[in-house]
């Protein structure tokens, strides 16, 4: 990822943030200083990205803000919803956000590869690099956006 | 009215719901919505259902992808002209995808909104 600038790389995560949320979730946010995470208390997803780079986007939220995001985007209240459509409804969150990250940074006429997201299960890439964070408030609530570099083993 | 039943196919529930609300604003409301998961699934809606006249698919799904799906409707005489949308969220347009231009209608890229929508059904209806 090294022909694209890192001011580049953290302006596309902040904006494909920023406009996923608006038009899926309904939310407004704002820019907050990157601090130190408190991972227990929070429920981090994960997307890998295989082409044009490898990386992995990690997506870190409170447990208040996971059920704002549901409930919004489902119109109702989430103990009404399902366990199984609850983390769908974050997981598909955060495969949009990698999807605009990817158009914002390379346009439409790159060739992209991304995997399916998860709930985090993954430690933390080893081998390679934090590329860009972001932190926001959304509406009194914590989120965070960590994109790594991943370099496979062959 | 064109588009009597729609088959939306996307492995997340939660992007099929959010389809079916944003074809319904964009002025589909008296269609109907049948859903898949997976290629393998919609190729099965749509051989039981002969009325569904619109595929909605993303790309990016297990067991059969959207690519494949779209490969197999337009290689079968029966879905040749089925009109078909691709929504994903990696709507890139070149690389493996660049072969899937000419055989369908619309590209939509998420995150989707009636607005979008209706725009890429202008033409269509």
């Amino acid at each position: 990822m090294t022909e694209i600038s890192s001011e580049k790389i953290r302006s596309a995560l902040f904006d494909s943030a920023l406009n996923t949320f608006a038009d899926m979730a309904f939310l407004d946010m704002t820019e907050k200083p990157v601090v130190g995470e408190e991972v227990s208390k929070h429920e981090r997803l994960a997307i890998d990205i295989l082409k044009p780079f490898t990386g992995r986007l990690v997506l870190t939220l409170s447990q208040q803000l996971k059920t704002q995001i549901i409930e919004n985007i489902y119109a109702q209240k989430s103990v009404e919803l399902q366990a199984n459509e609850q983390e769908d409804c974050i997981l598909e969150i955060l495969n949009v956000i990698a999807g605009v990250f990817l158009s914002e940074c390379y346009g439409k006429n790159s060739d992209y590869k991304i995997e399916f997201p998860e709930l985090e299960m993954m430690d933390i890439p080893e081998g390679g690099q934090i590329l860009a964070t972001v932190c926001f408030d959304v509406e009194g609530m914590d989120l965070r956006l960590d994109l790594y570099s991943i370099i496979y083993q062959k | 009215m064109p588009f009597k039943k729609i088959l939306i196919v996307d492995d997340s529930s939660t992007a099929r719901m959010i389809i079916a609300r944003c074809f319904t604003i964009a002025g589909l409301n008296t269609a109907s919505y049948v859903e898949a998961e997976n290629g393998i699934e919609a190729v099965a809606r749509l051989d039981a259902d002969e009325s569904i006249d619109l595929v909605v698919t993303d790309l990016n799904m297990p067991k059969m992808d959207g690519s494949n799906l779209i490969k197999k409707l337009r290689a079968d005489a029966k879905y040749a002209k089925l009109p078909i949308i691709v929504i994903s969220s990696v709507a890139d347009s070149s690389g493996e995808n660049a072969a899937l231009v000419p055989l369908i209608q619309r590209v939509i890229q998420k995150p989707i909104s009636p607005v979008k929508v209706k725009n890429a059904l202008e033409g269509m209806l």
